[in-house]
């Protein structure tokens, strides 16, 4: 009689051990062979080798997005020219920011806005004097300002941003994360004033395209490639990362990046038609938790 | 009915003023007419049926330009010049919304500054580009920020406005010089005798009847009932926190109503009870029109999040189906047909969408049917008994004077 006792059935703990040892030396074992024959394979056949497999990742299994953008279709096309950045876009207004925070703001967040102002060209700081938003918009779209951001901070750490742009919105409302002023990141660089060049990563469905659009137009057209200063913005599973370097090309391959200035994590909220009304907006977008985070490959920006 | 003359399930006017027909059953939408610039005043804001066999589409435009599709022959025609010819004017005053009544001919168009132009077109001929009204049109001055007009399809001669600070008002468009038929009071004052705002942000008459049932930007649902005595809402309740933007009433069951908001948020709500009976997923962004099918429990909402949403009432609470359309939409309208099942006869259906359909008897929520058929019989018992019973007056009590402080103040 041979019945064969699988691992979990032995009782005894010390041999039951003994046995998942050899088990996963067996099963490494065999992994290191496939591995080494897999080189030797390489080695041998050169270019001709077969292809490495790529990782599983949720983003390469993204749940497919119907509204991703197709540069080639009219109807969107005809749709971003007729939004309202476009008259950034067809050169004919020159960005002009307002920064400035909720009420008694802390030293932090006033750090973190003196860093903005440096990494914006032609912004500018004010004190919020316990304004209202919807008095401040009339008044700033009178004067001219492109656009408003509006630093939001709970217990004396930054963890809102409001980007609303004037005169006509749209208004996108953020959480900002994991925010590092200049002098908490080691080894960081000196920032010039030149002004930037600006790259937007990864926003590709019709969502994404409205964000990408209200972020570069924070930022002048035509930057100056004497500054080599980038400011990035890059999505990655539905938050944006906010980083500054400085580039410098080692020959034709490689570059070496200098870090500068600020970081910050953003996730988008809400994005709202119009100037900044929550109570009596029309929302373009929600994040709605219970309903749209149902799977986690699923990403909207 | 060919399938030829109507091919589509809906049709969906969008801010770039692309009008689409869509098939519900493959989910495609297929563009009617053809933009090829940028123009902001092509914006449609707003769709009716041309005719009762809805076969002709009028699309009203941002600034006020009405253009009429005729799906059988594919020819479009221009009925109304742009509101102003100066543009700086024209753009303050956009086209709210447009009827357009088969017997009688009459093309009514609500402004935003409160004009409703009621314009008599005797026969509309598709080989002209442009026609003009046969009479001088009617003008009803409405009163300032009008949001919403709704064209009563029983009488065929009413339409209800309303707007912020603008009550409901019920005119006859055969008489426009004289004031309206009926004005609403607004709600009494709340409990810190503050006056309650006014701001109507839909409005619609109940099929087969004069009620109307409108929407606030304030969140509240209102029935108001001209007939009676009372000018104040006869029901009212309220559905979150947000402007109600859309709403329509459910075919066959004159309380419930489908609504949507700013949020997005979409629920059926029974205005007798004061709840949701049941709220729908999927909307990402705020709704701007709802439209029930002609002949089925089924809605279709669409919204500035680019997607039409179609719903059934008896099933689940996320969309049957969701079709992607590139650009924000102002406006829908569902035709008669249904593509997902076109083999069973549907086509001799109900055009209007009136109270004598029936919207449980062709799906296959059979508890639906019996549910529905066993309210109907008890509804009528009840009301021979109501009717049998004496009216018995009651007294009003006096109010103690120590009851009301803040009002005995505010007379003095």
């Amino acid at each position: 009689m041979s019945t064969t006792i699988t691992m979990p059935e032995i009782k005894n703990k010390q041999r039951r051990g003994e046995v998942y040892k050899q088990y996963k030396k067996e099963k490494r074992k065999l992994k290191m062979e496939e591995k080494k024959k897999r080189k030797q394979e390489e080695k041998e056949l050169g270019s001709e080798a077969p292809p490495k497999k790529k990782p599983k990742t949720i983003e390469n299994m993204r749940v497919p997005d119907e509204t991703m953008v197709d540069p080639a279709n009219k109807e969107t096309q005809i749709d971003l020219q007729m939004d309202e950045m476009a008259s950034y876009f067809n050169q004919e207004t020159t960005p002009k920011i307002l920064i400035t925070t909720s009420d008694r703001p802390t030293t932090r967040t006033n750090s973190f806005c003196k860093e903005l102002k440096k990494v914006i060209p032609n912004s500018f700081v004010k004190y919020r004097r316990g304004l209202d938003l919807k008095k401040i918009i009339p008044q700033a779209s009178e004067k001219e300002f492109t656009d408003l951001i509006v630093v939001n901070e709970d217990r004396g750490e930054p963890n809102g941003l409001v980007l609303c742009h004037l005169p006509e919105g749209p208004t996108a409302e953020f959480k900002l994360l994991n925010m590092k002023l200049t002098k908490e990141i080691k080894k960081v660089g000196e920032m010039t004033d030149h002004t930037p060049e600006v790259n937007i990563h990864n926003f590709n469905t019709r969502l994404g395209v409205t964000i990408g659009r209200m972020l570069t137009c924070l930022f002048p057209r035509g930057p100056n490639y004497h500054g080599r200063r980038v400011v990035t913005f890059h999505n990655q599973r539905d938050y944006i990362f906010f980083r500054q370097h400085r580039y410098q090309f080692r020959n034709a391959e490689r570059v070496n990046l200098q870090e500068l200035g600020p970081r910050f994590i953003l996730k988008l909220r809400s994005l709202q038609k119009g100037t900044f009304d929550s109570k009596f907006g029309m929302y373009e977008w929600v994040h709605k938790r219970h309903e749209m985070d149902t799977s986690r490959r699923k990403f909207h920006l | 009915m060919a399938d030829d003359d109507f091919p589509f399930d809906l049709y969906t006017g969008s801010d770039t003023g692309f009008l689409k027909g869509c098939l519900l059953s493959n989910k495609t939408a297929t563009q009617i007419n053809q933009i090829e610039e940028p123009k902001k005043e092509l914006g449609i804001t707003c769709l009716a049926w041309g005719n009762d066999e809805r076969s002709v589409i009028c699309t009203g435009c941002k600034y006020g330009r009405v253009y009429c599709y005729s799906l059988k022959s594919a020819s479009c025609v221009q009925l109304h010049e742009d509101h102003h010819s100066d543009t700086s004017q024209s753009q303050k005053i956009a086209l709210k919304e447009i009827r357009y009544s088969e017997p009688d001919l009459n093309l009514i168009s609500a402004f935003s500054n409160g004009l409703v132009k009621v314009a008599h077109f005797e026969e509309i001929s598709w080989e002209e580009g442009e026609n003009t009204p046969s009479r001088p049109t009617h003008e009803i001055g409405a009163g300032n920020d009008l949001y919403c007009m709704d064209f009563n399809l029983n009488s065929r001669t009413l339409i209800a406005t309303g707007g912020k600070k603008n009550p409901l008002k019920i005119w006859d468009i055969t008489k426009p010089d004289q004031p309206p038929t009926f004005t609403a009071k607004n709600v009494k004052n709340d409990w810190l005798n503050l006056h309650v705002p006014v701001w109507e942000t839909k409005v619609q008459f109940i099929p087969g009847g004069d009620k109307v049932i409108t929407g606030t930007g304030y969140a509240q649902i209102r029935m108001y009932d001209p007939s009676s005595v009372q000018r104040r809402p006869v029901l009212e309740m309220k559905f979150e926190e947000n402007p109600i933007t859309a709403l329509s009433v459910r075919p066959g069951v004159e309380h419930q109503v489908v609504v949507g908001n700013t949020l997005g948020n979409i629920a059926l709500l029974d205005i007798r009870k004061k709840g949701v009976v049941k709220s729908f997923k999927g909307s990402r962004g705020g709704v701007t029109d709802i439209k029930f099918h002609p002949s089925r429990p089924v809605f279709a909402s669409c919204g500035i999040d680019r997607f039409v949403n179609c719903f059934d009432l008896e099933q689940h609470k996320h969309p049957l189906y969701s079709v992607y359309m590139h650009s924000s939409l102002n406006c829908l309208l569902f035709s008669s047909k249904w593509s997902p099942d076109d083999s069973a006869g549907h086509d001799d259906a109900t055009i209007e969408g009136s109270d004598n359909l029936e919207p449980t008897a062709i799906s296959d929520g059979v508890e639906g049917k019996v549910k529905k058929d066993f309210h109907e019989d008890e509804n009528d018992e009840e009301e021979d008994v109501w009717k049998s019973m004496a009216v018995v007056k009651t007294k009003k009590r006096k109010q103690d004077s120590n009851f009301s402080p803040i009002r005995t103040k505010t007379k003095k």
